[in-house]
């Protein structure tokens, strides 16, 4: 991709920008009031995560049986939503961890949003389990504690048991993952208050950084260190929420595809809310110059390539139901595409094979209005591949008899816009008190492919 | 002791790297350097010796990993064995998703617990050393100024060339000592494992092989399976045993408690049941009635319960009345049991005719038998 006449590689960063500038430009949202958008759009999230405290508040004294679920489907919306958010998670985790491994410097523009968006996925995501136990104040219990109870420990070879582990490994890891990038950005936030409440605050949370050599050799290896553990980790959470369907005799459930299937779902989801997000972003806080349309492109061809994964998975589930010469599994996946949830089966393979093609086209890649309704698409996409893998399979088992059909109350779906909310408002308040650009990251790539830097190295 | 030093401001990357190394190699002895962000290979250009930190999270990663995996085989197989699906207790292919996760999360938390203390980072402490605008677009590199013959002016005249913005004088409290060097040398560490692995492949290459047999297998048990024995013995459970009884009270599907007394306490409860019904549930249920006792008892007790069904005319030995005497006598239970089981040569037909319906039939029976009497009343005296 370098450049003919100069030899140089195409800038990561547009407009030909100082340190100061990228200092400045980024920290602007954080010092200008709150414009009146902003106000706008955190009373709709908020709106929204009080519908969600209503239902959740209702549903916690009246009983899960204000769900739609039965005895055959006992699972349905709610471990979606939580599919569905954790698949949102990863590709936070990815974009700061594996593209920090495999040295893409571009992941600086927006590794700190896709990491916040990471944290507030899994937040919402680790909800839905909780309030699912329909005793949520027994959660302790997955807990493996010393307890009064015998002591009764938890049965660790319950893939129930293992994601509890998972998601909150995952968690844990990604908020320090992601503080210790704020540390450096915090410090220049600090440096930069002129309230006195303000520079107490940033003070307090940049926990003396001053900016020493020795600090930043020992930030950069814990940094490197960091995403080699969070590589394996994120694709050792979504493994293990396959697990939890892939480990049951349920036909459709009971696959050894679910594992990478899964992972490459995950990703393609969370590029396509990475990219939601992101080009929202970028208009309203005028980082153009920082996530510029080569983000777009590069974000765009990693959901071409997982968006494939995921095609091949469904095609290979299909065509292993086929010659296995299994009925159940056979009738499962004939149900799947013409039983009388056909219309979810479809709306997922337009969204998630159909719709990602267009991204083939270099035009409707370099056209955000575009990118931006199909990262939309995908996301629904995905969520409704969560639902005909949960709610389809399970409707129509092994016996006819216990075949039950399945469908949301509005508790269920007010929980789901509850989630929307809580993830929107995190997000606000993120955008309104916190870099949402690596500052000391974007630095340090600045230079790159400018005739007045040199060629950036490892 | 008060430190006399000597501060350097710079305004780019390449300018500090460049001005550094060559402060290292004329001999000055550097203090420290700030920068706004990560400058790479600023650390070698300075001298900073290779942090140990990787072993810390070696090291912890490891000691998470072996702790959870030993937590869950006690847990499991110690301190309280549950029989899960009959498998066995110690199923250690089973606890890897968790020693993995722990091993992750160890390793993670403790390194940046670790980088925290190192680089005495805390919450709420101020920064120990400031200097202008280097959290924003400044580059400071700061000297010792550690003999009394230490010349400002030559340093001034050695980094004039790499764009130097400023350069005071400074004097300050020592803030920290200089970190310790390695123990291990690096060198040392490579040897290690170079020899390590060109053991191991040596080993390997001259271990005997045998390619027809199948492989060394590591915890077989995720390939076969070694459950407990259904019927041996087992000391999990006190009483011995590995197949368990159901609990108390357990009705296994399909099945429903069939004690005549208990059946009694069922009847009424069905009959107060009927009783609450609304007038057009009530006809609905003594249509169904009629349907099931003309299709199965009809044929043999006729349409009024007499006992002159079709087959007795073809000289099957003819039922008792049902209005008679000893049907008057019959409670609805007992009724129920002669009808799912049988009794002399009346069939069992518990297993053609669904429960429910056995006790419309009952109904229907009561029905009958009130009509005759009413009847009777007529007719009488
Ligand atoms: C194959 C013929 C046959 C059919 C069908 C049949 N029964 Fe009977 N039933 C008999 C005979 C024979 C007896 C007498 C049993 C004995 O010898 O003790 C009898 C006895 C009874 C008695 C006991 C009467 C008494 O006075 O002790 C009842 C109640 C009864 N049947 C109800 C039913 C009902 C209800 C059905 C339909 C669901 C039914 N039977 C179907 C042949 C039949």
């Amino acid at each position: 991709m370098a450049d003919p006449t100069t030899g140089l590689r195409r800038p990561l960063i547009g407009g030909d920008k100082s340190y100061a500038d990228v200092t400045r430009e980024v920290c602007a949202p954080l010092e200008r009031k709150s414009p009146a958008a902003w106000w706008m759009t955190i009373s709709a999230a908020l709106a929204m995560l009080v519908v969600g405290v209503v239902a959740v508040t209702y549903q916690l004294r009246t009983g899960i049986g204000t769900w739609g679920l039965n005895n055959t489907v006992g699972w349905a919306f709610d471990i979606t939503n939580f599919v569905f958010w954790i698949g949102i998670g990863h590709a936070g985790t990815l974009i700061s961890a594996i593209l920090f491994l495999f040295n893409q410097k571009w992941r600086t523009s927006v590794n700190r949003s896709a990491e916040a968006m990471t944290l507030f996925a899994v937040v919402c995501a680790g909800i839905f389990p909780v309030i699912h136990m329909g005793r949520p104040w027994l959660a302790h219990w997955v807990i493996p504690y010393p307890n009064a109870r015998g002591p009764l420990w938890v049965n660790f070879r319950s893939p129930l048991v293992w994601d509890m582990f998972a998601i909150s490994t995952y968690f844990i890891v990604s908020l320090v993952f992601w503080y210790v990038g704020l540390i450096p950005d915090l410090a220049t936030i600090r440096d930069r208050a002129v309230s006195k409440v303000k520079k107490a605050v940033t003070n307090f949370f940049s926990f003396g950084w001053d900016g020493s050599n020795r600090t930043w050799h020992r930030y950069e290896t814990i940094y490197l260190l960091l995403a080699g553990l969070a590589t394996p980790l994120v694709v050792s959470v979504h493994t293990i929420v396959s697990w939890d369907f892939a480990t049951s005799l349920i036909p459709g459930w009971h696959t050894t595809i679910f594992p990478p299937y899964f992972v490459a779902g995950a990703v393609f989801s969370g590029f396509a809310m990475v990219l939601t997000l992101m080009l929202v972003v970028r208009k309203v806080l005028h980082f153009e110059d920082y996530i510029t349309l080569h983000h777009v492109d590069a974000m765009s061809k990693v959901i071409i390539a997982t968006g494939g994964i995921v095609a091949l998975a469904y095609a290979t589930e299909f065509f292993v139901a086929l010659y296995s010469g299994n009925e159940y599994e056979r009738f499962t996946f004939v149900n799947r595409a013409l039983g009388p949830y056909a219309w979810a089966y479809w709306i997922m393979v337009g969204c998630n094979i159909g719709i990602p093609q267009l991204l083939w086209s270099k035009k409707v890649r370099s056209n955000v209005a575009a990118v931006f309704v199909i990262s939309l698409l995908i996301n629904v996409g995905m969520w409704f591949e969560r639902f005909v893998i949960i709610t389809i399979s399970l409707s129509r088992d092994y016996l006819p008899a216990s075949w039950a059909t399945y469908s949301p109350t509005t508790i269920e779906i007010a929980t789901l816009v509850g989630s929307f909310g809580l993830f929107f408002t995190l997000f606000l308040l993120f955008s309104r008190f916190l870099p949402m650009i690596a500052i000391g990251e974007v630095k340090g790539v600045l230079k790159y492919g400018r005739p007045d830097g040199k060629e950036p190295r490892e | 002791m008060n430190r006399r030093l000597l501060v350097a401001t710079f305004g780019d990357e390449e300018d500090i790297l460049a001005a550094t190394r060559r402060v290292r190699e004329t001999g000055y002895s550097i203090v420290d350097v700030f920068t706004p962000f990560a400058v790479h290979g600023l650390d070698t250009a300075a001298g900073v010796k290779p942090t140990r930190l990787p072993w810390v999270c070696f090291a912890l990663g490891l000691s998470g990993a072996v702790a959870k995996l030993w937590y869950q085989i006690w847990t499991s197989a110690t301190s309280w064995p549950v029989n899960v699906g009959g498998k066995p207790v110690n199923s250690v292919p089973a606890f890897v998703p968790v020693t993995f996760e722990i091993m992750v999360l160890f390793a993670a938390v403790g390194t940046v617990a670790a980088f925290l203390i190192v680089s005495r980072l805390r919450p709420g402490r101020r920064p120990a050393h400031v200097y202008d605008r280097t959290t924003d677009d400044r580059f400071t590199l700061v000297l010792l100024q550690d003999d009394a013959g230490f010349d400002v002016d030559a340093v001034r005249r050695l980094l004039q060339p790499f764009g130097l913005l400023d350069l005071s004088e400074r004097t300050e409290i020592p803030p920290e000592k200089p970190p310790r060097g390695s123990l291990l040398v690096r060198p040392g560490y490579i040897g290690a494992l170079g020899g390590g692995v060109i053991l191991f492949t040596l080993l390997t290459y001259l271990t005997p092989r045998d390619f027809t047999e199948p492989n060394l297998m590591v915890l077989p048990g995720m390939v076969r399976s070694v459950p407990f024995d259904p019927f041996a013995a087992n000391d999990i459970f006190p009483d011995g045993k590995t197949l368990r009884m159901p609990v108390a009270g357990t009705i296994a599907r399909g099945y429903y408690p069939i004690d005549s007394s208990k059946s009694v306490e069922i009847a009424d409860e069905v009959r107060s049941r009927y009783s609450k019904l609304s007038p057009g549930e009530r006809s609905r249920l003594d249509e169904r009635a009629l349907q099931v006792f003309s299709t199965f008892c009809q044929p043999c007790h006729g349409t009024s319960g007499a006992g002159d069904g079709l087959i007795v005319g073809h000289g099957y030995p003819p039922p008792p009345a049902l209005t008679g005497v000893s049907a008057l006598r019959l409670k609805d239970g007992e009724m129920f049991n002669l009808i799912t089981y049988g009794r002399g040569n009346m069939p069992a037909l518990g297993h053609r005719v669904p429960r429910e319906d056995r006790w419309l039939a009952i109904r229907h029976i009561r029905q009958l038998q009130q009509k005759a009497v009413t009847t009777a009343e007529g007719e009488g005296p």
